[in-house]
């Protein structure tokens, strides 16, 4: 009896069904491809119509309204404030004017002022997410940052860049800097008297990976 | 369908001790498959329900993860401490709503012993929000009180007002313990599942007066202060391993994380739990995914087995299929055969690496939970166990395709006289 073919295609079959085991399991470490400061590009309109009937269809009333991250800057908010009145190009590095400047300028954005007319809109907003909370293995409480390793390698950004979401929902396999869009209702948080704080919170209706 | 089932498993049934040895070998592969991913899928929730509402971990300039490791779930030993004076400056910052200090270094019979401040049992949270809760007395008010965890309590039987003794270091041994000031035991914790249940908790003044006659890093003969006379010493701590804080705006963690990783009269580390928690596991997936395909690989040649055992009894069974098909049965059915056989002996192996995984574990839970402060659900499969298993069953099936192929041609060419 020789071997015939059908015993050399049956091999071919346990390989490719083996093969098939392998990679289901080893999914491939998502190593995610941003650097740090990387920004989210302005919206694919490709995502975006995607998400709105879903959003419409929880919702049908009012959908969700794409803001950016520079709309949470109010616009008569200028960063760059503390610097004016000083001549930037005749101090040097070392100057103790500058130090100066720069840590009243650090001070500024620590109690940077929120855009009000956003406390209670439904946004639609894409960002990197900072786990803060986890029930299980699911995350509850994060935090939206714009850019790619805000906060961890660089100086934190102003407090009016940074969004507190709470999901009523957990969702699994949340990891830090994760990029996501997040659809919800936001609210000017607490003003923290002491600190002249007052930030951004956003209760999550809708979380879905940034695509 | 069902005359079938019936002649397969009659036909299985005769040639028991193979397909019986078969389904044990796929049953121990699966049993692997599936211990793995259990214990993979289980120590992350196991370590993500360990902390909980707090906002910032704070220790001497380490890597995160050792932080991590050492003040939260209580594995390794701590790289340095960090000074009284610079946790009192850090909890009176103006963002922090609370902060609770821990002091670690010495144990109890092999139970870690804590130095805390009673702010432990009101702020510490674990497991979506939880707090601390006694299942008998309260926290220590005296010096010498000691609140034991569940597992502690039980292990060593021990009840209100015993009086225990802590060691320095790992201890253990009976030698350098501090058995000149015994401890009472003036709470019990509600067992919580994780490494709380295995610490003995005690005040931090009261870290400082077990330590007062060891400054020259032994106890010396001739400077033994008895417990009577220790309160009249300082015993304001000078020193503490790590704090949780919690702030008033979690938005503001960056800011406070900053602020103290700058921190300009001692060099610490302030992390973010989750954020931590998320470099541990990308530094760990690397072993758990190798480990993971190890096991399929290991269900791959399991099934392959199957199939070169059901393929290599077809020989022996020619007859049979013969006498099968001269009573009238078609090519399709001595197909069904075959598949309904190997699918068989693939249900009955997974069966068997379900029903040892469930014994195994129960082998296993606890000497998991005393070294690494794991505690595995010993009857629950997660949802990608699950997955997996399907997996498994399915790839079984579809190879046990091969030889319901082979036997169909063989039965087609050999008709009734096969040649043996």
């Amino acid at each position: 009896m020789t071997p015939p073919s059908s015993l050399k295609r049956s091999y071919r079959l346990i390989a490719a069904l083996i093969g098939g085991l392998l990679t289901i399991n080893l999914q491939t470490v998502t190593a995610a491809d941003y650097e740090v400061g990387d920004r989210l590009a302005s919206p694919p309109s490709k995502s975006a119509g995607k998400a709105t009937p879903q959003a419409s269809s929880a919702n049908p009333a009012k959908p969700y309204k794409e803001v950016t991250w520079d709309n949470l800057m109010p616009k008569n908010w200028d960063p760059m404030a503390p610097l004016k009145g000083l001549k930037l190009d005749h101090l040097k590095d070392g100057d103790p004017r500058a130090i100066e400047a720069l840590e009243k300028i650090r001070a500024a954005w620590n109690d940077a002022p929120i855009e009000p007319t956003l406390n209670g809109a439904r946004i639609r907003i894409p960002g990197f997410v900072i786990p803060l909370e986890r029930v299980g293995d699911k995350v509850s409480e994060f935090l939206l940052v714009p850019y790619f390793g805000a906060c961890i390698h660089t100086p934190p950004p102003p407090s009016n860049q940074i969004i507190h979401v709470t999901v009523s929902k957990p969702i699994s396999g949340m990891r830090t800097m994760d990029a996501m869009w997040v659809n919800g209702v936001m609210h000017a948080g607490k003003i923290d008297t002491e600190m002249g704080q007052a930030g951004y919170q956003l209760k999550a209706e809708m979380v879905a990976p940034y695509k | 369908m069902r005359p079938l089932l019936f002649l397969a498993f009659a036909s299985a049934w005769n040639r028991r001790t193979t397909l019986g040895l078969m389904a044990i070998s796929i049953g121990l592969s699966v049993m692997l498959l599936l211990g793995v991913e259990q214990l993979r899928t289980q120590a992350r929730e196991s370590f993500s329900q360990s902390i909980s509402g707090t906002d910032l971990v704070v220790g001497a300039r380490t890597s995160p993860i050792q932080l991590m490791l050492y003040a939260v779930f209580r594995l390794g030993d701590a790289t340095h401490n960090i000074r009284w004076s610079s946790y009192q400056t850090i909890s009176q910052h103006p963002s922090v709503s609370w902060s609770v200090p821990i002091s670690l270094g010495d144990s109890h019979r092999g139970f870690a012993v804590i130095g805390t401040t009673t702010d432990y049992f009101e702020y510490f949270r674990y497991a979506d929000r939880r707090l601390l809760a006694f299942s008998s007395g309260k926290p220590f008010v005296d010096i010498f009180d000691a609140v034991v965890g569940a597992d502690v309590a039980q292990q060593l039987g021990y009840q209100l007002g015993d009086s225990i003794i802590l060691n320095h270091g790992a201890g253990g041994m009976g030698l350098s313990d501090h058995a000149d000031k015994p401890f009472r035991v003036s709470g019990i914790l509600k067992r919580t599942g994780l490494s709380v249940d295995r610490s003995v908790h005690i005040s931090l003044e009261a870290i400082e007066a077990i330590h007062l006659d060891w400054q020259g890093g032994a106890p010396m003969p001739g400077l033994s202060i008895p417990a009577e006379y220790v309160r009249k010493f300082d015993l304001a701590p000078k020193e503490i391993t790590a704090i949780f804080i919690g702030l008033k705006s979690r938005a503001g963690v960056f800011q406070m994380q900053r602020y103290i990783n700058q921190y300009k009269t001692e060099p610490l580390l302030a992390v973010l739990p989750g954020v931590a928690l998320d470099e541990l596991w990308s530094v760990v997936s690397i072993v758990e995914k190798s480990l993971l395909a190890i096991s399929a690989l290991v269900v791959g040649v399991g099934l392959s087995g199957l199939v070169a055992v059901v393929l290599a009894g077809l020989g022996e069974r020619r007859r049979e299929l013969a006498v099968l098909r001269s009573v009238g049965a078609g090519p399709g059915v001595v197909f069904m055969l075959l598949a309904i056989e190997g699918l068989m002996v693939v249900v009955a192996g997974s069966l068997i690496g379900l029903s040892g995984l469930m014994v195994l574990s129960m082998f296993a839970t606890p000497i998991l939970e005393t070294h690494l402060g794991i505690s595995l659900a010993t009857w629950t499969l997660s949802a990608e166990s699950w997955k997996l298993l399907l997996i498994v069953m399915a790839t079984g099936f579809l190879v046990s395709l091969i030889p319901g192929y082979r036997a169909y041609r063989i039965s087609l060419a050999d008709g009734l006289t096969p040649r043996l």
